[in-house]
């Protein structure tokens, strides 16, 4: 049997073909994929969590006498900080989600 | 569209892709699942699971967009994909028992279908070891070229042109029908 008859012949006996523009079929794809990177955040947010947690845990007894003499003493200077910090990370991820471009 | 500018076109999603683009992303999707999917319908142990092997390409494509070498058309890389998936599924169905099963439902298809020429073929087809299946499905039943099918399959050349000639010899005897070459 010839190449062409054997294709003619493959192609004939097939099932119809998927529309060459299957939305449903492009949605599903990016439905995984959403899943996907929701659960490699959650995976991440885990091990940083977990990874923080644990780093507090061992150094907090040490620290923490410091920590509560600088408190008294620079109280507005870290929630300043805190405040521009935790800012600048919404800002950052807004930004990424919109893809907006600062510059 | 011409070809030309449809790679242009490919080439700039795949850029817009890599730096997080989804809508670039659906578009390759949208180009290419025709394409990935006719190939997978070949190669899927169980031919429902087809659109399920084929989406799970495209995600892993996605995931290892950086991997995707410049020159590698896209359906290559997630026809790659797919097919090393395939080898997987087909893997894990033998390891499951359920070897004997599908063999003897092929030729109690096979022996039945002597009066039906799409199930003869189509069974002759399913017979053929994996890599044959392939390499007969992307160069005789569609148009890739034989290095294109060599990419896809991670295989030398040669050893696609003898996967051909070997598939179809064995098609050809399924048949019942002479080989011309």
């Amino acid at each position: 049997m010839t190449t062409d008859l054997l294709k003619a012949i493959l192609t004939a006996t097939e099932p119809p073909a998927p529309p060459a523009r299957d939305f449903t079929f492009v949605i599903a794809v990016m439905k995984r994929i959403e899943r996907h990177r929701l659960m490699e955040n959650l995976s991440w947010l885990f091990t940083v969590t977990v990874a923080g947690t644990a780093l507090l845990f061992l150094i907090m007894p040490y620290i923490t006498p410091a920590l509560t003499t600088i408190g008294q003493s620079l109280w507005r200077e870290v929630i300043a900080a805190a405040t521009v910090l935790v800012s600048l990370y919404g800002l950052e991820q807004t930004r990424r989600t919109f893809g907006w471009r600062l510059f | 569209m011409g070809i030309g500018t449809a790679i242009e076109n490919e080439a700039q999603w795949i850029h817009q892709a890599r730096e997080g683009s989804d809508s670039a992303f659906s578009r390759l999707v949208a180009e290419h699942q025709q394409a990935v999917r006719i190939f997978v319908r070949r190669l899927a142990t169980v031919p429902d699971d087809a659109n399920d092997l084929a989406q799970e390409a495209f995600v892993t494509a996605w995931a290892n967009l950086h991997k995707l070498r410049d020159g590698v058309r896209f359906r290559t890389f997630v026809c790659g994909i797919a097919y090393r998936k395939a080898l997987n599924d087909r893997r894990r169905f033998n390891r499951s028992g359920s070897r004997e099963t599908e063999w003897f439902g092929l030729q109690e298809q096979f022996r039945v279908s002597t009066v039906d020429s799409k199930l003869t073929v189509q069974a002759a087809l399913a017979n053929l070891p994996l890599d044959q299946r392939a390499a007969v499905s992307l160069c005789i039943a569609a148009d890739y070229s034989h290095a294109e099918a060599a990419e896809i399959l991670g295989l030398p050349l040669g050893t696609i042109k003898s996967h051909i000639l070997k598939g179809r010899a064995k098609l050809n005897a399924l048949l019942g029908v002479p080989d011309d070459n």
